[in-house]
């Protein structure tokens, strides 16, 4: 009962798949698709480890979900980005270079889902604040780091982007 | 974890919609957003047969001042309502909608969703009832309107019938005199309330409260209309006389907040009267000249 062939377009490469109805978007991404870099973390919408980039076929714009609360077949049309989706060529997008530089993890385990908050968060809003990013990272838990080293990452990938001149998620999208 | 099978349908008009709802209404399930419905499911607490999918009805993402209310579509993002700049009489919209779960919640998670759904802890019913909103809802047997405030019935219990859709908010109009706050005390960062509070008036030249609304989240079964609470302040003017006369209303209002894990009912209730007199000084010192 109940499969469904669908289509999406996966870190910039269209991928056909058939699934279930009750497959979670998640389950679709790690699974069937191999992206492991995406994590299940709670499994209950509270920790945001399965945060992704989506550009539904209804919307313009591409706005983080959680993962692990949307149904894959629900993708169908859409265009995703996982973690893997974030370096191009080699070369680290500024957030995962600003995690890097400013240590804004330990265990690593939420830093999939703080990566693509944190890209999607500097293309809504370019030069946050500290309490505006702190705000918008209120949907990512990590257990690790006390934030700090997040938000001075975030702070450093801003500032980098800024200086490049350039938005974002330009650097993510695929053309 | 999987919730179990069901059937999906994705509906491409409001017309499938209600008619796979006069069909089979009684064993299906709207998904919207799903930020509420996707985790009850997955819990197996929610298990509807069909899942009719409206994301993709087009006509139900809009938000219009029409005839001096405003009108806000069922499929409008809480993250859309976060991000609209309102006349500052309906700046209670964004106050509240900053305040709903956590950004990527946001995302997804819709007005009607959130309107629809009857979890008492939803941040938005409140303000509606404040509001004096009505709901208008949609089946193939025609169109009505519900008051927000005789919407919920209990938990997850609210007057849409099985064939029923909610399309949209409908917000009456408030004059540029008015305002109102959310006020929201939660244990953890994008938690569901401990106890939260609506307040929305309007005031005079004379400085009087001429209209008011004031509502509760997670005081009880449903979303909490105090109409009590509206009719001791107005008519009033001045600060203290207002706090002291919704004081008063309120320590002789039925409230009956759950004890849980968010707090014991007597918590609860002296939250609810510390956010409820804050809300009003907040509002009323705005608006007064």
């Amino acid at each position: 009962m109940g499969r469904h062939k669908i289509s999406v377009v996966v870190n910039g490469v269209k991928k056909e798949l058939d699934v279930e109805s009750r497959l979670l978007a998640v389950h679709m991404i790690r699974e069937l698709l191999n992206l492991t870099g995406t994590h299940i973390g709670c499994d209950t919408s509270n920790c945001g480890a399965c945060t992704i980039l989506v550009r539904f076929p209804w919307s313009e714009d591409f706005v983080t979900v959680k993962s692990c609360t949307l149904f894959a077949v629900q993708l169908d049309g859409s265009e995703i980005y996982t973690v893997e989706g974030l370096e191009r060529d080699g070369r680290l997008h500024p957030v995962q270079e600003g995690f890097w530089e400013k240590h804004g993890l330990q265990c690593g385990y939420c830093t999939p889902g703080l990566l693509m908050q944190s890209a999607w968060l500097l293309h809504q809003n370019p030069m946050p604040t500290e309490d505006e990013i702190r705000q918008m990272i209120a949907g990512n838990l990590c257990r690790c780091t006390g934030y700090v080293k997040i938000v001075e990452a975030i702070q450093y990938a801003a500032e980098k982007l800024n200086r490049m001149g350039v938005r974002s998620l330009e650097l993510v999208v695929r053309r | 974890m999987y919730p179990p099978q069901f059937e999906y349908i994705p509906a491409n008009s409001l017309d499938d919609v209600l008619k796979l709802l006069d069909e089979r209404g009684e064993e299906a399930k709207i998904l919207a957003g799903g930020q509420s419905l996707i985790p009850l499911m997955k819990l197996r607490i929610a298990r509807p047969a069909l899942v009719v999918d409206i994301n993709r009805v087009k006509g139900l993402n809009y938000m219009n001042m029409e005839d001096g209310s405003l009108k806000i579509g069922a499929l409008v993002r809480i993250a859309q309502l976060e991000r609209t700049k309102f006349p500052s009489q309906y700046d209670i919209l964004r106050a509240a909608s900053r305040q709903v779960a956590d950004p990527q919640v946001r995302n997804m998670g819709t007005v009607g969703g959130n309107a629809a759904h009857g979890d008492p802890g939803n941040d938005l019913p409140a303000v509606f009832i404040s509001l004096k909103s009505k709901y208008v809802v949609k089946s193939k047997r025609g169109t009505r309107e519900i008051p927000a405030k005789d919407f919920y019935k209990g938990p997850f219990t609210t007057e849409l019938r099985p064939d029923e859709v909610l399309v949209e908010v409908n917000v009456p109009h408030w004059d540029g005199y008015s305002g109102g706050t959310y006020l929201k005390f939660e244990r953890r960062t994008g938690d569901y309330a401990i106890a939260a509070v609506a307040v929305q008036l309007t005031v005079d030249d004379d400085n009087r409260v001429t209209r008011a609304g004031v509502a509760f989240t997670n005081a009880g079964p449903t979303p909490l209309p105090a109409e009590e609470i509206e009719e001791s302040i107005i008519d009033k003017r001045g600060l203290e006389n207002l706090l002291t006369s919704a004081k008063n209303a309120f320590d002789k209002m039925k409230v009956n907040p759950v004890s849980d894990l968010r707090g014991p009912d007597w918590y609860k209730r002296d939250v609810m009267r510390v956010l409820l007199l804050r809300g009003i000084k907040t509002v009323y010192e705005r608006l007064v000249r």
